[in-house]
């Protein structure tokens, strides 16, 4: 498929200006994926998250951020500067068209522009704004710096994981709580879209990036007034129980599951490796129905590791995952981004979708639709844009600024 | 009042645990009216999963209303307990769909099909509805029937591999996936709600939240693809800033210890066992009370690694509950512990272990992430200016990478004698990014920008007792988000099958006779 063929996608009727830098892109990303026509805006010379690793072939450059890549397909991208009078006149004269304004700026920058809800509700009084940030528009913390291992950190997704004997660890690499927050901001622009559908009205959105990390809460202290601490598994704090094993070519996670919950699961797996041979006696007589950590002794569980270890020793990732998947037992091996690239089971859906990159002169890759709909599938319909890539057929096709005026514009630095 | 947001909008809700539960639990906070399928001999699963207020749910109040988590994940919900493997339980479903404008179900792939529920069974009693399927994998394909839940599907979406300490086993992180994947599904259903009201076609969604994760890791597979880059955890560490992690904080409590003094053998053995017997016990070198005494340094080591995980409260009862009880006291105050300090801390002749032993709750950390160069002269003089803070090895970003190893140390040394709360402020003041790595506790009832946007909100259950609800994270200025407590397992039987069906007192009768309605 071409990567620019118009299809009648499922939000097709619906134009999206999206603001963001790295906090809510994601938002635009998923809007774009189902049709809407969404055009980034970014300062003159591109977004900050241009320079966010990784990059393609290492090459640090702003056309070639994977980072961008990832999080801005199906979009069309215009340079403006909204610093400028004459750059928020534009962006105005765009709202007037549009249904939806995606911003993450510091709360009140946009307006000290003249460009908040209150100024773009009057120009237009549909429209819908959605903001993200990390504390949230109004409160104490709204003028935290806070990049995302604070946002993590105090979200509460951080201090009760990793090893009892090392600090609380984040996820690795890209932020994790901005692309939640860009999800939310996507649901929530939704949710304001069917408000306008039953009352004509527009309104403002406040998306909160800690709020987005918050979101599981913790009933065991709402409920117990118990901290969950770091490495440790919540049996039974005084046996050492295996949870990552080694395998042939990698790791799998495995727990034999007390109560109600493991003994069919438990059973199942111990007649899986006694189908191979590899159950020893002690395995095979345990009686599941009592199975419990609160009384266990260390030696009864090492006499049912001994042979579960050597059992995933000589399995690989895959073999195990297919065992999984025949027994109905609840494991899984620890994919690495190759083995989710060489999925089966991804393949065999045909999730993975490819955009063309013509002036890097190749075809990348991306995850597929985030589901798959029985009308109106989303995908990616173009490759995220290069720096001002549109600037002409939005200026000049759609607002009708002639060609001399864009010249002027240019000079100024407005785009 | 006005008009709430999905008000009209219904919603036959046949989700479990989290995955589910979590969407239309976001609906009915903005108004929409949803109906909860479970049963009593069938129950949802997460109503047994705890956690409980007392830890031991009392025989005379049914288990299944007493949940926290259920509670949490299932506000202002309505249910129904309707036996489904009744071909009538079946049926009455089936006229509920008519009821409905969107079914949700996150069974293993095809269940609710063979029970006669499927996308196309429900299109010929409502043409138009709108159906999400949420699975681990999705509904078709190799994988498709595989059951399973978040806590292992992170490690299939590539989340662990990525979560924890380059020289260690990953991390284990959650059921990541279960807070991800409802969010995407929410979406969906909200845009084939609108592509309904333009075009009158309801649609089929098939959701696999394997799938809609791996978008969270797009940059690491696009880096993988192009570069043939495998994405590995790296700690707290990241290319941009440093320092860049977490760091160790004085406790905002008083630290918590607790006291323990071994005497006899018996005590000894004892004490083995209150530990779970691990191997080091067994080592000749802690064999008898001489042996102790030699290997005093390493043995109070050892048992600080236990205790430290542990509140004193638990120690305490751990070692009491054993034949032969350990002598032990909880010390409560830094007071306490200073007066103490003579009998616990001295070393006895006849006694070890015999000391005072850090409990957990001691164990407070806070981030910091120092980016530019300006921000690190900012940082120096938030904390002092000490020489370290000055070194020219220091002064730029790489070298500052490059020295990370040694940077580490010297920041976490000035952290300590610090509560995370100052920290976090004394940077924030300096413009420096830090926070406070929240407990639970933090979150749920200390932090106050969290209070302020009223993410949690008090609710009153009649088993539960007094507990937290939780809007999204999103304030949207014209439609105010307002929850309900959970319901109790069939709460809503006559509604659903009286008002919503029109039945009589004597139909419904019959069907709790039957077993149907339960």
């Amino acid at each position: 498929m071409a990567a620019s063929e118009k299809v009648e996608g499922m939000l097709s009727p619906y134009r999206v200006l999206d603001l963001t830098d790295e906090k809510g892109q994601f938002c635009g990303k998923l809007l774009g994926d189902l049709g809407a026509d969404v055009i980034k805006v970014e300062p003159p010379g591109g977004d900050p998250s241009r320079n966010l690793g990784p990059f393609y072939h290492d090459e640090a450059d702003p056309e070639k951020s994977l980072y961008w890549f990832a999080f801005n397909t199906s979009k069309r991208g215009i340079t403006l500067n909204i610093e400028k009078p004459e750059g928020q006149k534009i962006l105005k004269r765009l709202v007037k068209s549009a249904d939806l304004v995606v911003e993450s700026f510091a709360p009140g920058h946009m307006d000290r522009l003249d460009l908040g809800y209150s100024d773009l509700g009057k120009l237009n009084p549909g429209i819908i704004m959605v903001s993200v940030t990390p504390f949230g528009q109004t409160g104490p913390y709204r003028d935290l710096k806070a990049p995302d291992i604070v946002l993590w950190a105090m979200g509460g997704r951080m201090y009760s994981v990793g090893d009892a004997d090392r600090p609380p660890v984040r996820m690795s690499h890209h932020s994790q709580a901005y692309i939640q927050a860009g999800l939310d901001a996507a649901l929530a622009a939704m949710m304001a879209l069917h408000y306008r559908h039953i009352t004509g009205e527009g309104q403002f959105v406040d998306v909160a990036i800690q709020a987005a990390v918050a979101q599981p809460g913790d009933s065991n202290w709402d409920i117990r007034k118990r901290i969950q601490p770091r490495g440790v598994g919540g049996f039974n704090p005084s046996v050492q129980i295996m949870r990552t094993w080694p395998c042939k070519d990698g790791l799998v996670t495995w727990v034999y599951m007390p109560g109600e919950f493991g003994i069919k699961r438990n059973a199942a797996f111990v007649n899986w490796m006694d189908s191979e041979g590899m159950a020893e006696d002690f395995l095979k007589g345990f009686d599941w129905n009592n199975f419990d950590y609160t009384d266990i002794t260390q030696e009864t569980i090492d006499r049912l590791e001994a042979p579960t270890r050597r059992f995933f020793m000589s399995h690989t990732k895959l073999e195990l995952l297919e065992g999984a998947v025949k027994h109905r037992i609840l494991f899984y091996p620890q994919f690495n981004t190759t083995d989710i690239l060489e999925s089966e089971q991804l393949s065999a859906r045909g999730y993975w979708t490819e955009a063309e990159h013509p002036e890097l002169g190749t075809t990348i890759t991306y995850p597929g639709p985030f589901a798959q709909f029985s009308q109106t599938p989303p995908r990616v319909s173009r490759r995220a844009p290069l720096i001002g890539e549109h600037n002409r057929e939005v200026y000049q096709d759609e607002l009708g600024i002639p060609e001399p005026e864009l010249l002027k514009l240019k000079q100024a630095g407005v785009i | 009042m006005a008009k709430r947001l999905l008000e009209g909008m219904k919603v036959l809700d046949f989700t479990i645990v989290i995955a589910g539960p979590f969407i239309s639990r976001m609906m009915s906070a903005y108004g929409a009216e949803v109906l909860k399928i479970e049963s009593r001999s069938h129950p949802e699963i997460f109503r047994t999963f705890g956690p409980y207020r007392d830890d031991h749910p009392a025989p005379f109040n049914p288990w299944y209303n007493r949940g926290g988590a259920f509670g949490v994940f299932n506000t202002g919900k309505l249910s129904l307990a309707l036996n489904l493997m009744h071909p009538r339980g079946v049926e009455i479903a089936k006229q509920l769909v008519a009821w409905a404008d969107i079914v949700l179900e996150n069974f293993a792939g095809g269940i609710l099909k063979r029970m006669g529920l499927g996308y196309e069974e429900l299109t010929k009693v409502k043409p138009d509805i709108i159906m999400l399927s949420s699975c681990m994998q999705g509904q078709t394909g190799p994988h498709a029937k595989h059951p399973g839940y978040g806590t292992q599907l992170v490690n299939l979406a590539g989340f662990s591999n990525i979560s924890g300490w380059p020289d260690r086993e990953p991390a284990t992180i959650g059921a990541y996936t279960d807070f991800i994947a409802p969010r995407f599904s929410l979406l969906a259903i909200l845009a084939a709600v609108d592509y309904r009201r333009r075009t009158g076609q309801g649609q089929y969604i098939d959701l696999s939240q394997y799938e809609a994760g791996i978008h969270l890791m797009s940059p690491l597979i696009l880096d993988n693809e192009v570069n043939h880059r495998v994405a590995t955890r790296m700690g707290n560490r990241t290319a941009y800033a440093a320092p860049h992690g977490a760091y160790p904080c004085r406790d905002r409590h008083q630290d918590r210890w607790c006291a323990i003094g071994v005497y006899t053998d018996e005590e000894w053995q004892s004490f083995c066992k209150v530990l779970g017997s691990p191997p080091w016990t067994k080592d000749a070198r802690f064999s008898t009370l001489r042996a102790r005494r030699e290997n005093e340094a390493e043995l109070n080591r050892r048992i600080e690694e236990w205790t430290v995980n542990l509140l004193p409260e638990d120690v305490v009862q751990r070692m009491q509950e054993v034949d032969v009880p350990v002598p032990v006291a909880i010390l409560h105050t830094g007071r306490e512990l200073e007066e103490h300090t003579p009998p616990v801390k001295r070393r006895s002749p006849y006694t070890v272990p015999h000391g005072a032993y850090r409990c957990r709750w001691e164990d407070r950390w806070c981030v910091i992430a120092v980016y530019t160069d300006e921000e690190w002269l900012s940082f120096g003089r938030a904390i002092g200016s000490p020489p370290w803070a000055k070194e020219p090895r220091f002064a730029t970003l790489a070298g500052r990478k490059e020295h990370e190893d040694e940077l580490d140390p010297l920041v976490a040394a000035w952290t300590v004698n610090h509560t995370p709360e100052e920290v976090m402020s004394l940077m924030q003041a300096a413009r420096v990014a830090a926070g406070v790595v929240a407990t639970g506790e933090d979150v749920m009832d200390r932090d106050p920008q969290l209070k302020h946007r009223r993410v949690f909100r008090e609710l009153d259950h009649p088993e539960i007792g007094k507990y937290h609800g939780i809007v999204p994270a999103f304030d949207l200025s014209k439609c105010p988000a307002e929850i309900e407590r959970a319901p109790l397992l069939g709460e809503h039987n006559d509604y659903a099958l009286k008002n919503i069906l029109g039945m009589s007192d004597e139909e419904v009768e019959e069907l709790i006779r039957e077993g149907i309605v339960e």
